[in-house]
């Protein structure tokens, strides 16, 4: 069959055209030109609308790559929340009803009437408070939501039992509260709530707010948008958009916020891609993480979760209707609903959701009704702050050697710290009125730069632990961010002392007594002679009297014949790292030292000769809560147990009879340790006190030097008094153990010696096991008879046993 | 020398010494009640001692009589009559120890560093802290804590059996 068809064709292509074949068929061959530019324009038409399909389809598959890139990994960029230290509740603690309900309120808890209290509520009571306490789920620990009532009684908490069966919860324990966060340079506060454990009022008031067919239809209404376009073409302009809530989260997520047709058709595309590609459940919950809410100053509002916090103050968990609806009603327009500024408007557009809620058969006429009849309700507007913003920005910088700065703006961390916000409150405020109050008095310390004003700084610690409870770097972070605490490098005077006293015990006791006779130093080509703060007449002083009263001419005294090279071994053992220059005015604090370097090295006396290291951050948690940095106490034995006790009772006197006495005018009548000091023409002020539970540092000083006229014991001391008055609750009251290896003697007051009979004065005074007093009195010569006996009796016990 | 291998002429040498020692303290005692001119120190009262009188002094060093072995892990009961500021420290240290027992032992230091912190005179927490330390594979952080656990809890019977045990697995480097 092919080849006779084959030759069939080539006969037929092989034969001569007639002329009449010839016409037809130039006929056909114009008619064949006609045909050929329809099919052209067709095939040309559609080559286009291939290509319009295909760059289509090829546009659609971008939108679905760039929703599923956003969606896949990270949806959101949340800063991390920087926390302080939790609150501990315990019976018997100096902490009153106010201050429970002022921490109570910083943590969101809302006070109710009715007795049925819900996590995060409290009611009032006559001699105290039922409190809800909320579910507390830290990394690393978990405590069950409670009901407890806390009884209080003369400023104290006089009991703590279980609302809800016998007994004591024991030491209860706060959630700790957020001081500050690492934004992005977007910077959108969120926090990220879970649709499943949010209650469903919160959910049905978006939907009735925003958009109540949303589980019906597949991300486009289009019935919405005919009624938008009516309404808009009524109107003559853009009146109304039809977005259903994955429309607006298309918008928000993936466009810019202009009104053009080509952004509305993207708009149409990518909510059917996010419909094709999600669930309904799955949609609503990165709607109620995405959406705007509100403006805290610089800061934005994103999310329900950080929107219930920002107007309710507590978390989206425990919303009601009301405060759902108002939520809700916000979404249309933050700042033209908002509850701050417009709040008629916000309550108009709230009832309307609430009226809708009910329409739609999610609320009962009742409830209804309840819901529109209650106030706003929500907490005062507050710009975003940081707390304790030296304290924040120290934690930082150890934080960006762990973290890029990337990270901590996006990667939502927990990060738990020991910072005590009341004491860092009150630290703040010690500081700010000390500083006011010496301009007062001073008026020519008043400058009108304020970059020159009179600083200070003060760091509060747990000389146990090394924890740093309280920072303030200067007395106003807005106009200047260095931090006096922990970078200022300033000499610290005489609170440097202890540590030539500390030096000299091997060899001195604190009964011993050193020249007060002024003499010359030779130090280099010059001479330098030392002289005391104030005239003191005695020509020698006890070495406890000598450091009561910081005297320099014995402290140098003891400083030369312990050795500049020991004291300055024995300083650096404590942990200044400063340069050290073997002169004699290294005895009287002439080297540099930080601040925070001071503080720590006096931790050591308060903690048993252990040097802890200053600790800030406790742990680091990722946003699941899973621990991924900790820290914990880090100390080492600087000096013995007896050598310290006996550097707390010197310093004891100190603050008893020495220069820092005024303590107890001021109202502090702890029993308490502490060193004040003064640097030459009263460029720096300092006081350094402490307890066992707790150290303080005070510094005031100008930045560029100059003199402020003032003593550590005038300026610095006074606002040490104020912080620790302040807070009660961190002091117990308990003066230190004696440890073993320290002993007790008397001693004649005048020598420091074993006393005779002839000794007018005597005292008890603490020596170090090793080094009592043998020596008989050499200014009393003459033997007591009687204790002659006594100690040939001692000898022969002694011998007994040899 | 052995006591079992005394002759009668020693144990006589022997009783004559502790005769005169017993006369010697009788003699001590009546003298410093007749002749001492001096105050006598500070009665060992609940408040603390101002700076040119030290604290009182602490209970003798003597350990007390108390069980011989106790298990490890095991706390003895608190002194009685704690403040209120010490019970919850040891509330807090109970909370660490059980920690501790359950093998978070990251967990526990943090709760134990705490009990320290609210109560710095709560031996048991250092203690804890040092078994802790221990177990972390840390001899040097648990010797520290050892050491001021001994300085707290030392007069206390209940804790010296403990405490030598502890030191000596810290010998041993035992975990």
């Amino acid at each position: 069959m092919a080849p006779r068809s084959e030759s069939h064709s080539r006969k037929t292509r092989k034969k001569k055209p007639t002329p009449r074949a010839a016409r037809g068929a130039f006929k056909r061959k114009a008619n064949n030109a006609g045909f050929s530019w329809r099919r052209l324009t067709i095939k040309l038409v559609l080559w286009v609308l291939l290509a319009f399909v295909l760059a289509g389809g090829l546009y659609v598959w971008h939108l679905a790559d760039t929703i599923e890139s956003r969606f896949a990994g990270r949806r959101w960029s949340v800063p991390s929340r920087v926390y302080a230290d939790s609150m501990m509740l315990f019976a018997g603690q100096t902490y009153s009803q106010s201050q429970v309900l002022k921490s109570l309120k910083a943590l969101g808890y809302s006070q109710v009437k009715h007795s049925s209290l819900k996590p995060g509520q409290y009611r009032l009571r006559p001699q105290g408070i039922d409190l809800h306490l909320r579910q507390l789920a830290l990394p690393g620990h978990r405590r069950q939501a409670m009901a407890v009532h806390l009884a209080f009684k003369h400023g104290s908490i006089a009991g703590i039992s279980l609302l809800d069966g016998e007994g004591s919860p024991g030491v209860v324990e706060l959630e700790p509260q957020p001081v500050a966060q690492f934004f992005g340079p977007e910077r959108e506060s969120r926090i990220l709530v879970s649709l499943f454990h949010i209650p469903s009022h919160l959910a049905r008031a978006v939907l009735a707010a925003e958009d109540a067919d949303f589980y019906q239809h597949h991300g486009v209404d289009l019935f919405g948008i005919l009624r938008a376009l009516w309404v808009n073409l009524r109107a003559g302009g853009i009146r109304q958009g039809g977005s259903t809530i994955t429309q607006q989260l298309a918008k928000n997520y993936f466009l810019s916020p202009e009104r053009t047709i080509w952004r509305k058709l993207r708009e149409l595309i990518i909510a059917v891609l996010l419909e094709l590609k999600y669930n309904k459940d799955t949609i609503l919950e990165i709607y109620l993480n995405e959406v705007y809410l509100g403006q805290m100053g610089s800061v934005a509002v994103n999310g329900v979760g950080e929107a219930a916090q920002f107007y309710f103050g507590k978390p989206a968990e425990e919303l009601n209707a009301a405060e759902s609806a108002l939520l809700a009603a916000v979404i249309r327009g933050p700042n033209r609903y908002s509850p701050h500024r417009h709040a008629k408007l916000a309550k108009k557009r709230r009832d309307w959701v609430l009226a809708n809620m009910a329409k739609h058969g999610w609320l009962g006429a009742a409830a209804l009704k309840a819901a529109q009849s209650a106030p706003l309700g929500v907490v005062p507007y507050r710009k975003y702050h940081r707390q304790a913003p030296y304290f924040v920005d120290y934690v930082s910088r150890q934080l960006t050697e762990l973290y890029p700065k990337e990270a901590l703006a996006s990667l939502g961390f927990g990060i738990y710290t020991t910072l005590d916000l009341e004491v860092q409150e009150a630290a703040e405020k010690a500081l700010l009125n000390g500083l006011e109050r010496l301009e007062r008095a001073r008026p020519k310390l008043r400058v009108k730069d304020p970059a020159k004003r009179l600083q200070g700084a003060i760091i509060v610690m747990q000389p146990q632990t090394g924890n740093i409870l309280a920072m303030v770097g200067g007395r106003d972070y807005g106009l200047s961010q260095f931090n006096r605490a922990t970078q200022a490098a300033r000499q610290p005077g005489s609170t440097f002392k202890p540590f030539v006293y500390l030096a000299a015990l091997d060899e001195f006791t604190p009964a011993s007594t050193l020249s007060n006779e002024p003499r010359e130093y030779k130090v280099g080509a010059t001479k330098w002679r030392p002289e005391n703060y104030k005239p003191y007449p005695a020509t020698r002083v006890s070495v406890r009297t000598a450091l009561a009263l910081s005297l320099n001419i014995p402290t140098v005294d003891l400083a030369m014949q312990v050795g500049l090279d020991r004291v300055a071994a024995v300083a650096r053992g404590f942990g200044f790292t400063s340069p050290m220059q073997p002169y004699p005015s290294l005895a009287l604090g002439s080297l540099e030292v930080r601040p925070l370097e001071l503080a720590r090295a006096y931790c050591a006396f308060a903690a048993d000769g252990v040097l802890p290291y200053p600790l800030s951050l406790h742990k680091v948690a990722d946003e699941k809560g899973r621990i991924v940095h900790r820290r914990h106490v880090s100390k080492e034995s600087v000096t013995t147990p007896g050598k310290a006790y006996i550097m707390d009772s010197l310093l004891r006197s100190a603050v008893l009879s020495g220069t820092g006495r005024g303590l107890g005018r001021l109202g502090v009548n702890l029993p308490m340790a502490g060193k004040t000091g003064t640097t030459n023409d009263y460029r720096d002020a300092w006081f350094v006190g402490y307890t066992p539970d707790i150290l303080a540092l005070v510094w005031v000083g100008f930045d560029d030097n100059r003199s402020t006229g003032y003593s550590g014991g005038s300026a610095a001391l006074p606002i040490w008094a104020e912080l620790i008055k302040a807070i009660p609750w961190r002091t117990s009251g308990a003066w230190f153990r004696q440890p073993p290896g320290v002993i007790k003697a008397w001693v004649c007051a005048a020598s420091g010696q074993a006393p005779t009979s002839g000794c007018p004065q005597l005292v008890e005074e603490l020596f170090l096991e090793s080094r009592p007093p043998r020596e008989p009195c050499q200014l009393h010569g003459s033997r007591n008879p009687a204790s002659e006996v006594m100690r040939s009796i001692g000898d022969a016990i002694h011998g007994l046993f040899n | 020398m052995p006591y079992t291998d005394c002759s009668t002429k020693q144990w006589l040498r022997l009783g004559k010494r502790f005769l005169c020692l017993f006369c010697m303290a009788a003699l001590l005692g009546g003298c410093s009640l007749l002749t001492s001119p001096y105050p006598g120190p500070r009665s060992p009262g609940g408040t603390p001692p101002p700076g040119s009188y030290p604290a009182p002094a602490p209970r003798p060093v003597t350990p007390e009589p108390g069980p011989a072995i106790t298990k490890p892990m095991e706390p003895p009961a608190p002194p009685a009559q704690a403040s209120p500021r010490a019970q919850a420290s040891l509330d807090i240290t109970e909370q660490g120890r059980r920690l501790l027992l359950g093998g978070q032992v990251e967990e526990a230091i943090s709760v134990l560093e705490r009990a320290t912190g609210m109560n710095p005179d709560n031996g048991e927490a250092f203690y804890w802290l040092a078994e802790a330390w221990l177990k972390k594979g840390n001899p040097s952080q648990a010797l520290e804590y050892h050491h001021q656990a001994w300085l707290r809890l030392r007069t206390r019977a209940a804790w010296g059996t403990r405490l030598r045990d502890q030191r000596e697995r810290m010998q041993r480097g035992d975990r």
